[in-house]
């Protein structure tokens, strides 16, 4: 089961190999490889009936407990389904609709790794492996909303989409260590099937607000919820997919997997389902006042995804049954009337529901499909969403404590859905005027085969509710509760209080719809009094406000002058080591040198005129001779006090050094007076600062022995170990053998960076 | 002693760092590399006359030799900074060619153009 | 530089250099000496001869051998290094070979000198090309 990603990663390469020839068939062949996926995964439904989960796990990092370890159950398995199944009519309807983009190779990687992640994302048993899937979906999608990245707005929504979801995921991340910290294992089916107790630990809050958070930011819940709607700038088949079976469902996912870890409690059941309802009805309210078609289907998955939450949130047997149900309802229309939207505005030029209409005897079969799936919106029978409206209203009239509360939300956010659904049919299809840009006539197959079956399937199943219930959402339903239950779903419930809710809805629905003319320009002014700051605009503005104080900062820090920042580094070091220094009380130990044989002073004397010369000289090259003098005084200071191979390398170093000085030094500026006198003894007073600091640094230093050195395991094993007597040596290329492969490396990029200055001005 | 002489060491670098010339922010650089080096050194101790050098195998280990370690460490700072130096002078160098300054200070103005 | 004694003197003191230069790097790990200090010298007589003679007949020819033995300088190292990882799983890991020499001497071949060799060719090409560029480029004669 675990090869099923692969196989999904490897199509993403694949893509890029096909050959031109095939062209004509691409999406087509690369949509074999969800759909065998699909399938492979069906043969599970009968195994995970008997065992519930089935795990695999080979080996990754396992030192640091982190292993490739996935999990197959009910709720992996019904998204595993989802994802590859809708990912199949994807890549068919990207087949078409991608012809005539520049770059479609991109395209089709990017899709099918998103498609991996987010499978992976499902399949993931380890907590740190969700993450990483986590990322990798939003870093996928990042890619293909910012696919037409030439346009502004569209780079500018998909910074959007990724800074908001990377920004939870990290949320996420925080709540997930915590959380491991807290129960001892990152390992999914032992948090969910051992008896840790996190819900009375005492990390418990923030351990769920912080993966709440990383859950409403990737499902776009109030306050968002702003960079769903901005996601529609990515092509259709894209849209399409974000929206019904990934990347939005990933939140949702995340709370249903971690429900039997992290449920059961009073904030549970109180954050999630009043963010998940306001979400819900401001959702469906700011759809009524779109455009753009897209954009209304945008906000009513925001809506759909507030519902969800709210449910998952409610935390009850039923609730969650509707959660499942409505999860895969969702999938199959939003994911079909996405694909309809990019029909129409392939075949229209336009997606302005003003100036859509009439497009019902033009395109008969799109029509039909979109019909199908806004009657799996509007939650009318047979549709599967009517089966999963009646369960919802049934658990929201069941809801502990707040049961009031929700059922009138979700009444009305489902009228407001009623109403979506016949505007859509009205305005878009209906309508007796047209006003796009191209004269409609029918799409070829490609567009609505994907769309169709979607719209079928949710027929289908509104048909047979009964077998989806028994073989997808029984068993999904035995992990996020952790018991064995019986679902058995069915259309028809007969008259009864959730039945009357359903007609209110429906007749609320419709009359809305009539008083639309009245209604609709309201809504607007209301929108434009109260509504009018667009989230997006906000995060736009405060992240322009960040860039803007870096830049200040920059401004005020990186002044340009070199001499400045050496200076507050030179100021600080020396106050740092003065106050340790002085706080060590370094006198009482440093002052007791032994006297020194008088050579030895007779060179430092030398060292110390000779430095002064340097530092006073007019001449370029007495200050160069002078400080070769210094050179060659420290390289006799090393050979006396025993370091043979120091001395030489000293000497030779000066040497070359001087060398290369007199080679250079004609062709350099000459010294010029450049500074005041008082920018001299400040210069000097900060040297002496940092000069005396050093000096009481090193009389320190040798009077401290703090440990045994580590040099005597280099003197005693130098020879048995390294074959040889010349210790230094034998560390250098022996012992610490890797230092020195560093320090060599050092020097070849000294010389490339010679050779590449040099050449600046050749080329 | 040895002490002082690194003290001095460190602030003429320090001092030439801080000059606006191009020529002597070089020499700057290799006074603290000195400096650095000596401050190395002198830390482990001195040992005068016995350099780290084991005696052949059956020979008897004589006395306290001195520390080869920060020796090994020196040997390579003293080429790297060679290194340095030669890389500093070239752009250096390169630098005076190219804007046809010397000063410090006017590195910010020669960035913009 | 038109020095005429450096000039007569080259002929003399680049040999002698470079066979001081390799006595230094092979006697490195008893006595003083190493691939550094080795390196050192070696590189200074290299560049005698364009210190000594006009540059221009020389300067391409130099670069290239410069740069070819800063190549097998790095190579060596990196062999070496791996050499170790190959058979010991560690990077740099000293590896020796003991030959005997008529019975009595031991000579001990491993790749701690290989390692060393290389660090000479290094600082001897990093000389050597340093050097050499500069003196192009300020046309030293």
């Amino acid at each position: 089961m675990e090869w099923t990603l692969l196989i999904l990663f490897i199509a993403a390469g694949i893509s890029l190999m096909i050959p031109s020839r095939l062209k004509n068939l691409k999406g087509w062949i690369l949509s074999l490889f969800p759909f065998g996926v699909f399938v492979y995964l069906l043969t599970f439904i009968p195994v995970i009936d008997e065992q519930w989960l089935i795990e695999r796990s080979r080996p990754w990092m396992a030192d640091l407990g982190l292993n490739l370890h996935f999990m197959l159950d009910g709720l992996s398995l019904t998204f595993a389904l989802l994802i590859t199944g809708i990912g199949t009519f994807i890549l068919i309807y990207a087949h078409e609709y991608m012809r005539y983009y520049s770059h479609t190779k991109r395209f089709y990687v990017y899709l099918l790794v998103f498609m991996g992640s987010m499978l992976g994302l499902v399949l993931s048993a380890n907590l740190i492996l969700l993450f990483i899937f986590w990322e990798l979906t939003g870093i996928s999608s990042f890619l293909l909303i910012g696919f037409k990245h030439h346009q502004e707005n569209v780079r500018t929504s998909a910074i959007q989409a990724l800074l908001v979801t990377t920004f939870g995921g990290l949320m996420m991340l925080a709540g997930f260590v915590l959380l491991g910290l807290a129960s001892g294992t990152y390992s999914l089916p032992e948090l969910i099937i051992g008896d840790i107790k996190i819900t009375q630990h005492g990390w418990y809050l923030p351990i769920l607000i912080l993966i709440l958070g990383g859950a409403f930011s990737k499902s776009a819940q109030f306050p968002f919820h702003f960079w769903l709607p901005g996601a529609m700038q990515a092509p259709s088949p894209v849209s399409a997919f974000l929206h019904s079976a990934t990347m939005v469902k990933a939140g949702i996912y995340l709370l249903a997997r971690l429900n039997p870890v992290l449920a059961g409690t009073a904030e549970w059941q109180t954050i999630i389902p009043l963010v998940g309802g306001s979400t819900m009805l401001i959702g469906a309210y700011l759809a009524l006042t779109q455009k753009d078609l897209k954009a209304i289907l945008a906000y009513t998955t925001i809506s759909a995804l507030g519902m969800l939450m709210l449910l998952i949130g409610i935390d009850t047997e039923l609730a969650i049954k509707g959660a499942l149900i409505y999860l895969i309802v969702h999938a199959l229309y939003k994911g079909t009337l996405f694909m309809i939207a990019g029909s129409v505005e392939k075949q229209t030029g336009t997606r302005d529901i003003d100036l859509l209409g009439n497009l019902a005897y033009k395109m008969p079969i799109t029509t039909a499909v979109a019909l199908l799936a806004l009657l799996s919106m509007a939650g009318l029978p047979p549709m599967l969403g009517y089966v999963g409206k009646e369960i919802i209203y049934e658990a929201k009239i069941q809801a502990p404590h707040i049961a009031g509360f929700v059922t009138f939300f979700g009444v009305v956010s489902n009228i407001f859905m009623v109403w979506v659904s016949i505007f859509i049919a009205y305005r878009v299809f209906f309508r007796r005027q047209y006003h796009g840009f191209k004269t409609p006539k029918e799409t070829s197959h490609h567009f609505w085969i994907g769309p169709g079956i979607l719209a079928l399937v949710g027929l289908i199943l509104g048909l047979f509710p009964h077998q989806l219930g028994e073989y997808l959402i029984q068993p999904a339903m035995n992990v996020i509760r952790a018991e064995s239950l019986k679902v058995d779903l069915k259309l028809w419930h007969g008259f009864n209080q959730v039945f009357m809710l359903s007609l209110l809805t429906v007749i609320g629905g419709v009359v809305l719809f009539m008083l639309r003319k009245q209604i609709i320009p309201f809504f607007r002014k209301v929108n434009k009094k109260f509504f009018d700051v667009r989230f997006s605009d906000l995060f736009t503005r405060f992240l322009d406000g960040i860039m803007l104080f870096a830049r200040h900062n920059t401004r005020i820090m990186q002044h340009g002058y070199q001499r400045i920042y050496l200076m507050v580094l030179f100021l600080s070091v020396a106050f740092l080591g003065w106050y340790q220094l002085i706080d060590t009380r370094f006198w009482t130990i440093g002052l007791s040198v032994g006297h020194l044989p008088p050579y030895v002073t007779l060179i430092g004397a030398i060292i110390v005129i000779a430095t002064l010369f340097t530092l006073f000289s007019r001449s370029r090259m007495a200050a160069i001779i002078s400080m070769g003098v210094v050179g060659y005084g420290i390289a006799i200071i090393y050979l006396i006090y025993s370091a043979i191979d120091l001395a030489i390398t000293q000497l030779l170093v000066e040497t070359l050094t001087v060398a290369i000085f007199v080679l250079v030094i004609f062709k350099l500026p000459r010294f010029a007076k450049l500074s005041s006198r008082a920018s001299k003894i400040r210069d000097g007073i900060i040297a002496l600062l940092v000069g005396g600091f050093m000096t009481g640094m090193a009389l320190k230093a040798r009077n401290l022995e703090l440990q045994h050195p580590i040099s005597d395991y280099f003197l005693n094993h130098g020879l048995s170990e390294g074959f040889g007597s010349n210790i230094v040596n034998v560390i250098l290329v022996d012992f610490r053998a890797l230092d020195t492969l560093g320090e060599v490396t050092v020097l070849l990029i000294a010389t490339l960076g010679v050779v590449a200055l040099l050449k600046i001005d050749k080329s | 002693m040895l002490s002082i002489i690194t003290g001095v060491l460190y602030t003429a670098g320090v001092y030439l760092l801080l000059r606006r010339s191009l020529v002597k922010l070089i020499l700057g650089i290799i006074f603290l590399s000195n400096a650095t080096n000596l401050l190395i050194f002198i830390s482990a101790g001195m040992t005068e006359g016995k350099p780290a050098f084991v005696a052949k195998e059956g020979a008897e280990q004589t006395g306290q030799m001195a520390d080869p370690l920060p020796q090994a460490l020196v040997l390579t700072a003293i080429v790297i900074g060679f290194g340095i130096v030669a890389f500093t002078l070239a752009l250096n160098y390169k630098y005076h060619k190219q804007t046809g300054t010397y000063d410090l200070d006017q590195v910010k103005e020669t960035d913009k153009v | 530089m038109n020095s005429t004694i450096l000039k007569m003197a080259v002929g003399v003191l680049k040999p002698l250099f470079l066979l001081v230069s390799l006595w230094l790097l092979l006697r490195g790990h008893n006595e003083p000496g190493g691939g550094f200090i080795g390196g050192l010298i070696a590189g200074s007589a290299l560049i005698l001869r364009p210190l000594a003679y006009d540059l221009e007949r020389l300067s391409e020819k130099n670069k290239r051998q410069s740069r070819i033995v800063l190549r097998a300088g790095m190579i060596l190292i990196f062999s070496s290094a791996l050499l170790g990882l190959v058979s010991h799983n560690t990077l740099l890991k000293g590896l020796w070979l003991k030959v005997n020499l008529m019975g009595t001497q031991t000579l001990k071949v491993g790749t701690p000198l290989l390692f060393d060799m290389g660090i000479y060719l290094t600082v001897i090409g990093f000389i050597y090309f340093v050097f050499i560029s500069m003196m192009e480029e300020w046309q030293w004669k």
